[in-house]
């Protein structure tokens, strides 16, 4: 008992020396975000620094990437990150996928015959590379602009802050931001719009994600999932998963801010990108066809929309 | 609780808020305390207490109290005549999906063979419409060169497309390629003189022409039945006196409460008085995410 005693006491002793050594972080300090490299962390970002456009990718976050490869034109990899509280530790997952090697197809998935949304990652159809939630939804419907197979489901909704993004068969990515409303009336055969956009024109950050007051709650913590495309064309879809707890509490929809969120894409080479539905929406699995194996992060609700990745 | 537990659990909690990433090494001797004491207990990973996740109110995310529950389950309510609505909707939308499937089962062969038909009738079109577009301008071409005005005229043309493309001026880069093309471009003359070479464009298939219209059926239910969804948020949102944005992450924390409930996993991320207030109406909760 005296020996458990002990033990404690030490451990407590610890853990009290470490907070103070450390330095918790204060009430008034601006957020920053690190990333893990080799047991290493390193600041690469600091709320009261931040970029109004991120003009290439951010090397301390791309070197912390080991690449690997799922299937021909799809590789993917983790790193983890440390935020402000309560997001102290994140699990970034950054999927990166060649739209001339791989074949986007949305699925628009309600359930019969109550018509509520069904899709989640265990209806990822058995041929599907990668499979995530994709738009933002409030009842059973995708918000915004829909095009499947060609023929226009749903028609644009609008917003400053939304982003569309339309693929033709060739593999060309095309992204239609704000109120423009220029959507593109030939050739596209999948297409969707989310919100809010966290790049845009080449790299830059929104007005709206760069001051608070601007109609987007720039404190707010959150599970986060967005989809982007780098300056070699290449989509990049990446989900945050709260990491603190050893991983106990992945579930659980805390993540980064939504300027954090631009912060993320833009450091990983995107000069357009766009918010997912996040939360306990945010979902995703990849396939390995040559293995068989996945890898799943299941969400905590059905989602009526999915975008799928098939080989070509 | 043992004391090595309760230490380990100190551990735990004071890490996450007290370490700096340079010292994330200390995340491993946590991580060992804690299996450690896992391990001595036999506590499974799942019975994790809550430690350091309590809940974090923000602009968006508000205190679920019992008074903001019960508001929120009165405005549900106040969109039930949207919801009938709704529901008929769906379950035309679900008649509609099956009738698309009847017929692509019956007729799926004779469609795809009717696809193909017309596929390779406007291949043939395009291909004899381009002969017939290239014979037009080599001879245009011939009889404007013989001509010094029109020649003129031409050059002219091609100096100021080239300027334009010099320029970069996409806007009068097309304009002039329309001016230019329009001289040849088809004519009805040309059209009739490609079908008597391809025949003549065989009818859509009588199941592609039921299928178009019940998709486009359906388009317009799937509109509708958004414009009905956006119009019940609005209602709990007037009701409520709270933001759109407010009211899905309160319906998104419940169902999270609810989820971890029915697998009787402790919810975590809530506060004392949410958890209380939750507990009170969990199954009227649960209707209504079911409902």
């Amino acid at each position: 008992m005296l020996g458990r005693r002990r033990f404690g006491q030490r451990v407590g002793l610890l853990a009290a020396c470490l907070a103070l050594a450390a330095g918790a972080p204060r009430g008034t300090a601006r957020p920053t975000l690190a990333i893990e490299r080799q047991d290493q962390w390193s600041t690469w970002w600091r709320a009261d620094h931040a970029p109004e456009r991120w003009a290439a990718a951010e090397p301390r976050v791309t070197r912390a990437l080991a690449w690997r490869r799922l299937a021909g034109g799809v590789e993917w990899a983790t790193a983890r990150l440390a935020g402000s509280a309560p997001a102290w530790r994140t699990r970034l997952i950054v999927v990166r996928l060649d739209p001339r090697r791989v074949r986007f197809e949305l699925a628009l998935d309600l359930a019969d015959p109550s018509g509520r949304p069904a899709w989640t990652i265990d209806r990822a159809p058995p041929g599907a590379l990668v499979a995530v939630n994709a738009g933002q939804f409030v009842g059973s419907m995708p918000w915004g602009w829909v095009v499947m197979e060609g023929t226009q489901r749903l028609r644009p909704g609008v917003g400053p802050l939304s982003s569309a993004l339309a693929l033709d068969t060739s593999g060309t990515v095309r992204w239609i931001a704000g109120d423009s409303l220029r959507l593109p009336a030939n050739g596209v055969r999948t297409a969707f719009q989310s919100y809010p956009t966290l790049l845009r024109d080449d790299g830059s950050v929104p007005n709206a994600l760069r001051a608070s007051g601007r109609g987007v709650d720039l404190g707010h913590r959150d599970g986060r999932l967005a989809i982007g495309q780098d300056r070699d064309g290449r989509v990049l879809l990446v989900m945050t998963r709260f990491a603190a707890l050893g991983g106990l509490a992945e579930g659980l929809p805390v993540g980064p801010t939504t300027p954090e969120m631009a912060a993320v894409m833009g450091a990983l080479g995107a000069r357009d990108a766009v918010m997912l539905d996040g939360g306990i929406s945010a979902q995703m699995v990849l396939r390995e066809p040559a293995s068989g194996r996945t890898w799943r992060w299941p969400g905590w609700r059905k989602v009526p929309m999915a975008l799928i990745t098939y080989p070509r | 609780m043992p004391v090595h537990l309760l230490a380990a659990v100190l551990v735990l909690a004071a890490t996450p808020i007290a370490i700096s990433p340079a010292h994330a090494g200390i995340r491993d001797l946590a991580k060992s305390a804690k299996e450690k004491a896992a391990k001595a207990t036999g506590q499974k990973s799942a019975d994790h207490p809550c430690t350091g996740m309590d809940a974090q109110f923000s602009e968006t995310t508000i205190e679920l109290t019992g008074d903001v529950l019960d508001k929120l389950l009165a405005s549900r309510k106040a969109t039930q005549p949207m919801r009938d609505e709704l529901a008929k909707l769906l379950a035309r939308r679900v008649t509609i999906q099956r009738e698309i499937e009847d017929l692509r089962g019956k007729h799926g062969d004779a469609i795809v063979e009717n696809e193909n038909r017309r596929a390779e009738f406007r291949s043939c079109m395009n291909s004899t419409l381009e002969g017939i577009k290239q014979r037009k301008v080599q001879t245009e071409m011939a009889n404007t060169m013989a001509n010094p005005r029109s020649a003129e005229k031409l050059l002219k043309l091609t100096a100021a497309f080239n300027d334009a493309q010099m320029k970069g001026d996409t806007a009068e880069v097309n304009r002039l390629q329309r001016e230019m093309g329009s001289l040849f471009d088809a004519t009805h003359a040309d059209s009739l003189e490609a079908e008597k070479q391809c025949g003549r464009m065989p009818a859509l298939h009588p199941a592609t022409v039921k299928v178009d219209a019940l998709n486009q059926e359906l388009a317009t239910i799937d509109e509708k039945i958004r414009d009905l969804e956006k119009q019940a948020t609005k209602v709990q949102a007037d009701k409520c006196k709270l933001t759109k944005g407010q009211i899905a992450m309160a319906w998104e924390r419940i169902t999270m409460y609810v989820g971890k409930s029915k697998n009787d996993a402790k919810p975590c991320g809530f506060s004392a008085a949410e958890l209380s207030a939750l507990s009170e109406r969990k199954d009227a909760l649960a209707a209504e995410l079911e409902g």
